[in-house]
């Protein structure tokens, strides 16, 4: 299959472009101008690409497969979110429905359910709203951790190397999905034509209290997690202030929200169920794939 | 070898040539007063379109962008075309038209394109509930509305306005929206659920320009100076380029009748005063729904008064409490950019709807005189960068009729002296002026979203148009699907019982107006006549 990738240089858009193309798939990188990498293996070929420019539907009808992972994260607003993340992601999930690309696969969110209050989230149903009306996928990625540790996993992972951790909603869980797993469960879904009209979550079932995360984080580098409780007001508020002063910081205010106000459970998991795709329990020890969880059905 | 003539040079007009075009010995004559812009000015926009927006010429961008006029107190001002009134100028039209109260006397237009130099370009269709009280039904329709926008330009996106306005054909998308606009859509689909249980939906502009040509320049609303705005005269032109019609202006028709089976118009040579008197198998009369009715009351001899149903229109101004940036600092496409539909029903007929429009310096004129002096230069600066201004609607049961009084000329050549008046609705009072019930009841659904859109309703500021100022009137001669025997109704191919070769194709023959956009229908539906009519002839 030609499978497009946007976001192709992103910490899920890396993972996914390697097992796309070690499954033997002819992967096209779509990455902003002038953002290709000399780290070149697997991909076939770099496309410049800008999320509020969408490719017009000829520019991708040479696709079998789309995965729209691009987002800029740097935005705050939610008029500038909708104005870039959301309007670029619809355009282009309509060009490529109109392209007739055989499966187009948009990368949301575990923060994307109804009701709620995380801008990130609510931009991500809006995009999802879009997606089921295009026959498009949605696929609710969990916390997303590996070898990688990159995105939120690895912001948290930072947290645990301060002398004291800031805990903030120590009460919270969160729904997990190990690297390997996501990627293979998106090649499952890329590769199969059952529709899938629902957004399904890519995550283990099992909620994990978040101070237990943390605490696996942290000993998965031989450290003891020494922990203070801090209201998420608080924090919220420090970083809208930096926010507003346009500090850059490795959280966003909004991703507090994510933090404190989990989703309720991971929708979807009978569907994947009947493509063979499970998802691994969460833990660190030895950080490698647990043969025999991840079952994938020819 | 068919023949047919067309009055007047409208959307109307456009869409009917656009039809009888089909069949290639159809021999087509249009004629119109034909009031054309300027000479210098159409000079100074050949210049402009031939650039690119930064290397304008400012004296040049001044001359065309004059804002529009204040002629009544209390009242949208009417709008300019690149500086200019032709589209409003009183080629001889106007004489004998007569205006009481509020009621806008220009409502006869002598310009080549008539008013469609001057509108707001917005296009979408009926809802299919609308259609309910037609003698033909939504499916009819569709396929005229998709030849129609695959005629003009189209620009659009798919999102909630569809479940009762399809998106029909494949539009452009929209160039770049204002922080203002991309913040209401936002605040919209974050707190979608709420805002629809008001009743409320919302969605983006549908328009009749090409997009994908524009390099923002802020002048939308005054004339686009690479004329990206649809108007009937760009059809026009390519109609006569391609000598496909003869067409005629500088003539305004004065009388139109059958003789057997030929239909017979007698015109006026403006300059002249000659009368000339073409014939033809079959006339399509599209002077705007006014123009038409005039015409149409001397023709029959009647002095009967007829009722226009008018969608009235009211300027909403909304204040939000999160600023967006100084939109003076920004060149943005001033066309409307997004739309609001207040509905009261769950299937889309009992409908209000806003159009939202970005900055624009008509906006700063508008502000009180002491807004305007320097000395209150920060209080104008939040104001401006809080404020949009919504152009809004209420369907024609909801809104005051336009009585047509006609006084029938001694003289055969001449039009009915008439007379508009507004009547009826005048019950509900906001901040003291008296609109129809319907409107407080927007106002209180808009306010029950105001907390999740941060939209909120400056209702002292409200205006209130008078009537024939929204030019969305029509139903003098409405389509019904029983015989008339009288001069009241037409069947549907507009047609009065007296002629059978007079097809009446504006908004003249519009069963009711609902506050959903006017003109795509117009051309849909006089697209769909002069369709039929050709059949019917075959």
């Amino acid at each position: 299959m030609r499978v497009g990738i946007t976001g192709a240089n992103g910490y899920v858009g890396t993972i996914l472009r390697a097992i796309f193309a070690e499954e033997g798939h002819e992967v096209i990188a779509f990455v902003r101008p002038n953002r290709a990498t000399s780290e070149t293996a697997g991909v076939a070929e770099w496309r410049p690409y800008e999320i509020r420019r969408p490719p017009s539907g000829s520019a991708i009808s040479d696709l079998d497969v789309l995965i729209h992972g691009a987002w800029d994260l740097t935005l705050v607003s939610a008029g500038d979110v909708w104005g870039v993340n959301v309007s670029g992601s619809q355009h282009l999930l309509r060009n490529a429905a109109d392209a007739g690309v055989r499966r187009v696969i948009f990368i949301s969110s575990m923060s994307a359910y109804e009701g709620t209050r995380q801008l990130y989230g609510q931009a991500k149903l809006a995009c999802e709203r879009t997606a089921s009306s295009l026959g498009a996928v949605s696929t609710r990625l969990g916390l997303v951790y590996g070898p990688g540790w990159g995105g939120m996993a690895g912001a948290l992972r930072k947290l645990t190397n301060l002398p004291i951790t800031p805990l903030i909603g120590a009460r919270s869980h969160q729904f997990t999905v190990h690297e390997a797993d996501m990627a293979a469960a998106m090649v499952r879904i890329a590769e199969s034509d059952m529709p899938l009209p629902e957004p399904v979550g890519l995550a283990n079932p099992e909620p994990v209290p978040f101070r237990r995360l943390m605490k696996e984080i942290a000993a998965s580098q031989g450290r003891t997690l020494h922990t203070v409780a801090v209201p998420w007001q608080l924090v919220s508020g420090v970083l809208k202030a930096a926010e507003a002063l346009h500090v850059p910081l490795p959280f966003r205010s909004d991703s507090i929200l994510g933090l404190v106000h989990p989703a309720p459970e991971v929708p979807g998991a009978e569907r994947l169920k009947q493509l063979g795709i499970e998802f691994r329990s969460f833990s660190l020890d030895g950080d490698r794939p647990s043969s025999g969880i991840l079952r994938r059905h020819s | 070898m068919p023949s047919s003539i067309i009055i007047g040079s409208g959307p109307a007009a456009a869409a009917a040539v656009l039809a009888l075009s089909e069949r290639p010995d159809e021999k087509i004559t249009v004629f119109d007063p034909g009031t054309v812009l300027e000479a210098e000015t159409q000079e100074v926009i050949s210049r402009l379109s031939k650039l690119r927006v930064d290397n304008w010429d400012e004296e040049d961008v001044r001359r065309v962008s004059l804002q529009p006029k204040r002629i009544q107190p209390d009242s949208l001002p009417e709008k300019r075309s690149y500086g200019s009134d032709f589209p409003f100028a009183n080629k001889g039209q106007l004489d004998g038209v007569h205006a009481e109260g509020r009621v806008n006397p220009a409502v006869i237009s002598s310009a080549y394109g008539g008013f469609s130099n001057v509108w707001g370009a917005q296009i979408m269709p009926f809802s299919a509930a609308t259609f309910k009280g037609w003698p033909f039904a939504f499916s009819d329709m569709e396929e005229h509305y998709r030849t129609i926008l695959r005629h003009i330009p189209f620009a659009g996106e798919s999102d909630d306005l569809e479940e009762w306005f399809p998106l029909i054909g494949s539009p452009d998308p929209l160039p770049p929206l204002a922080p203002r606009t991309q913040m209401v859509l936002a605040n919209y689909d974050r707190h979608r659920d709420r805002v629809r249980s008001t009743g409320i939906t919302i969605g983006r502009a549908r328009l009749a320009f090409s997009a994908p040509e524009c390099q923002p320049c802020g002048l939308c609303m005054t004339g686009c100076p690479r004329s990206l705005i649809f108007s009937a005269s760009h059809s026009f032109d390519r109609f006569r380029r391609s000598g496909r019609i003869d067409y005629h202006s500088g003539l305004l028709a004065v009388r139109v009748d059958q003789e057997g089976d030929t239909a017979v118009v007698q015109a006026r040579e403006l300059s002249s005063g000659r009368i000339q008197r073409f014939t033809a198998d079959r006339v399509f009369v599209g002077c705007g729904a006014i123009g038409t009715t005039r015409l149409i009351l001397g023709s029959l001899g009647s002095d009967q008064p007829v009722h226009l149903s008018e969608s009235a229109q009211f300027v909403l101004p909304m204040i939000s409490m999160k600023p967006t940036p100084d939109p003076r600092a920004r060149r943005e496409f001033t066309l409307n950019q997004f739309t609001m539909v207040i509905g009261r029903d769950d299937e889309g007929f009992d409908v209000s709807q806003i159009h939202f429009y970005p900055f624009n310096q008509a906006y700063y004129d508008a502000l009180p005189g002491f807004l305007q002096h320097r000395a209150a230069a920060f209080a104008t600066d939040r104001l401006l960068s809080r404020l949009t201004v919504g152009l809004g609607y209420l369907p024609s049961w909801a809104s005051p009729k336009v009585r047509v009084s006609a006084q029938m000329s001694a003289a055969h050549d001449e039009l009915p002296q008439i007379t508009l008046t507004s009547e009826g609705y005048s019950e509900a009072k906001v901040r003291g002026k008296y609109v129809p019930p319907m409107l407080p009841d927007v106002i209180k659904r808009i306010r029950r979203a105001a907390p999740y859109l941060d939209l909120w309703p400056v209702t002292p500021q409200m205006l209130w148009s008078g009537g024939a100022k929204s030019y969305h009137f029509g139903g003098s001669f409405p389509h019904a699907s029983e015989p008339d025997s009288g001069s009241a109704t037409t069947d549907r191919l507009g047609r009065l019982s007296r002629w059978d070769r007079v097809h009446l194709i504006d908004g003249s023959v519009f069963p009711n107006v609902p506050a959903t956009t006017f003109t795509l229908t117009v051309m849909a539906n006089s697209h769909r006549i002069a369709r039929e009519a050709m059949h019917l002839a075959n």
